[in-house]
């Protein structure tokens, strides 16, 4: 299946997603982290923080379905995929216990030259928010599709 | 540079301490892959990986090497204090590749009523090949 230009402008349902300590356990383990703070709550209290907090990249680990609908609709081949870009922005940083909304925008696709032929980049925005309507994160991600 | 507890203690210019990390290895994609949601095969299936073009097999996922270069910012800053970390994939990362992080100082602002520095940051594999190049904003309380 080829990209599909028209997916512009689509835009996934909400969804809920709840930050939990475990959850940040495994990812943090998994990026290497060895600092406490991401797995003892006492020592991210020392610190300051009134929970266990995520590192900056842990809103990637929000995927769901309504991410997968999103990818369907563009019409990625995985087999050509390439991440980009990425991009995080957060006022503060994510806390367990944090309930955050997510809805994700098919921004931008546009062609560019690539040495072994036409690569298309797909742009696409998320947006995190805490229930009272705040901006928790947001993300803009460049996926690129190889010839 | 110390770890600047102030605003006042970050010059323009000045590096940001290194870090280094242990090697990639095949199972810390396979964690990566379950803790992110990411299952791409590309970097869980060496096979799938030569198919797609990747002749020693399995890469990184990206976002590895960005957690890295985040975590350049968490440990120089602490974690409550990095606002924006963004960055271009450069090249893969490899099983058995030892990643390290480093950045500079570009500029010192205020944006969003706090005192915020943008960093030049990025990662490299022990080759010397930069696998993500980017900019990253830490907010610093002043010492008034």
């Amino acid at each position: 299946m080829a990209i599909q230009f028209d997916a512009v402008g689509f835009e996934t349902s909400e969804t809920i997603h709840e930050v939990d300590r475990v959850s940040i356990k495994w990812f943090a383990r998994a990026i290497g982290e060895t600092n406490p703070i991401y797995h003892d709550r006492e020592a991210a209290k020392r610190e300051g923080f009134s929970d266990i907090p995520a590192p900056p990249t842990f809103p990637t680990t929000f995927r769901d379905e309504e991410d997968a609908r999103l990818r369907d609709r563009v019409g990625f081949d995985f087999r050509k995929l390439v991440h980009g870009q990425q991009e995080f922005e957060m006022p503060r940083p994510l806390l367990a216990g944090d309930v955050i909304r997510i809805r994700s925008r098919v921004a931008e696709i546009y062609t560019k030259e690539g040495k072994t032929g036409p690569m298309i980049m797909v742009v696409t925005e998320t947006t995190g928010r805490r229930p009272d309507g705040s901006v928790a994160f947001t993300g803009r991600s460049t996926v690129v599709q190889r010839p | 540079m110390a770890k600047p507890a102030h605003f006042e203690d970050v010059a323009e210019g000045s590096e940001i301490p290194p870090i280094e990390k242990s090697p990639i290895t095949k199972v810390q994609l396979l964690q990566y892959a379950g803790a992110s949601h990411d299952y791409n095969l590309l970097h869980t299936d060496d096979e799938f990986a030569r198919k797609a073009g990747m002749s020693n097999g399995v890469i990184a996922h990206g976002m590895l090497a960005m957690a890295v270069a985040a975590q350049l910012l968490t440990d120089w800053v602490g974690a409550a204090n990095v606002r924006r970390v963004s960055v271009r994939f450069t090249a893969p990362t490899e099983p058995g590749d030892v990643v390290t992080a480093g950045g500079k100082v570009i500029r010192k602002y205020q944006e969003a009523g706090e005192n915020r520095v943008e960093c030049e940051i990025w990662t490299r594999t022990q080759k010397g090949t930069v696998t993500t190049k980017g900019v990253g904003v830490v907010a610093l309380p002043g010492r008034g």
